[in-house]
């Protein structure tokens, strides 16, 4: 495993199964992007570019023992993120879970049995964001409040997270900035007891495992930030906290999922941000393969 | 000569005896440190949500060379109640005071390891409870054997032991 440069990827084989990390390594990590069990179905990896099915069928005994695997024997001490569907890994991989869940006073008390698991690999991409760099930084070297959206698996929290590093370390043209990461999935930092195992930067601070929004108010009061990055927006009180952050005079940069800017328009959280001076611009993600595009558009303008 | 062979037929009776009386007491020092062991671990899990190799180290288990088994063996790969059942019998072979009891204490260990897969701290609490629970039962019965055996083994020994010296001067 120590050839695998990927820190994210071998944390992320060091808790599997040794019958699937065998299997994984055996086919290839080269631009491996998921690995998908689903019980009675044979396990599917996704790469960039194709896709592979293995001669290793999961059955519910296996999908058992690789939730006990990621969890370390302790589901207990995951108990809230199995309630809300997924499991972030030490070194940021995501594990989506779903099975039959059991309800109680009309909520998810538990995850009663995993059928499906969507392991997704972190990546580490460090320079990715150079390109997007002219887009996030005005004439003067200072952050542009922006919003970055893309369906899911394009990427955002890649970009998101070189990005902040860039913006914290500072180059060329700009200075380093303070950086506050309000990383509730733990998904950007990979932070394992609280220290990032990702580079996200000199001057950046993480606040990981709280919900976002009270991250950002949290870190809005007592970290003096110059510039919140976070992940996912996807609730009123996501937006809320966004919009608190911008009107304190904190540049945000944050990710949503949507297509398009107009799909992101109809998610009712998400349209008043594009408006009301929160954001100054977006940034579309969108990947075909290799091909990465990213467009930009001033909020409430067409298309740069 | 006699007199030596009955010292030795003397000193064997009574280790005999004490032999008993001791295995009952080591017994109850088994189970009394596993139902304290096994609260605390309840008290950490509940205190902070860790994997239990993580939190097995931050506390000073009394039956330290049974959870020094366990841990080590949380790094494999089978689930969970399985390397328990295997640490247990480790523990056994390893004569850590585990050799000393009976299949029905060594059930109520084996069913608390049963219930380690639980999901939520609130199974795990309740699976603890009732562990401590039935090890309490058991100890309060032991204690009552050994209150009444104790002594009857210490003393049969060393009666044992004069009449057969007796008989052989």
């Amino acid at each position: 495993m120590d050839r695998i440069g990927n820190k994210p990827l071998s944390e992320l084989l060091r808790v599997l199964p040794a019958c699937l990390r065998d299997a994984v390594l055996y086919a290839g990590t080269d631009e491996l992007e998921e690995i998908r069990v689903r019980t009675g179905r044979p396990v599917q990896l996704l790469y960039a570019q194709k896709e592979r099915m293995l001669a290793l069928t999961a059955d519910e005994r296996f999908c058992a023992l690789l939730l006990e695997s990621l969890c370390e024997h302790s589901a207990f001490a995951r108990e809230a993120e199995l309630r809300e569907g997924f499991l972030t890994l030490r070194g940021g991989c995501r594990v989506g879970i779903s099975g039959r869940a059991e309800m109680r006073d009309g909520r998810i008390a538990h995850m009663a049995q995993v059928t499906s698991f969507s392991l997704r690999i972190a990546r580490e991409h460090k320079g990715c964001a150079r390109g997007a760099l002219p887009m996030l930084l005005n004439a003067n070297g200072s952050p542009v409040p922006t919003l970055l959206l893309s369906p899911p698996g394009a990427g955002k929290t890649t970009l998101l997270r070189d990005a902040a590093r860039l913006l914290s370390d500072g180059g060329t043209g700009w200075r380093g900035y303070k950086v506050a990461l309000a990383d509730e999935r733990g998904e950007l930092a990979g932070a394992s007891g609280g220290t990032p195992l990702l580079d996200v930067g000199l001057r950046t601070d993480v606040m990981d495992g709280c919900p976002k929004a009270e991250a950002m108010e949290r870190m809005l009061r007592s970290m003096s930030p110059e510039i919140i990055v976070t992940d996912e927006l996807g609730s009123a009180a996501d937006a809320e906290a966004v919009c608190r952050a911008a009107a304190g005079g904190v540049c945000v940069l944050a990710s949503a999922h949507a297509g398009s800017i107009a799909d992101a328009a109809r998610k009712p959280y998400l349209a008043p941000l594009l408006n009301n001076g929160s954001f100054h611009q977006v940034l579309v993600l969108e990947r075909n393969g290799r091909d990465v595009k990213l467009r930009t558009y001033a909020c409430g303008e067409a298309a740069i | 000569m006699s007199a030596l062979l009955a010292a030795v037929l003397f000193c064997a009776c009574v280790f005999l005896g004490n032999g008993k009386a001791r295995s009952l007491r080591v017994r109850r020092q088994t189970l009394t440190a596993m139902e304290d062991d096994i609260r605390r671990l309840a008290e950490r899990m509940e205190l902070r949500p860790a994997p239990i190799a993580v939190l097995i180290m931050q506390f000073a288990p009394r039956t330290e060379a049974f959870w020094e088994i366990f841990g080590e063996k949380l790094g494999g790969e089978a689930p969970i109640t399985e390397l328990w059942k295997e640490a247990m019998e480790e523990a056994e072979k390893a004569h850590n005071g585990f050799e000393t009891l009976s299949p029905e204490e060594t059930a109520v260990l084996v069913d608390f390891g049963l219930g380690l897969d639980g999901i939520g701290l609130a199974a795990q609490s309740a699976n603890a409870q009732n562990a401590c629970k039935r090890l309490n039962q058991r100890v309060a019965a032991l204690e009552a054997e050994l209150s009444k055996k104790g002594k009857l083994f210490e003393s049969l020994g060393v009666l044992a032991g004069l009449s057969l010296a007796l008989l052989v001067i």
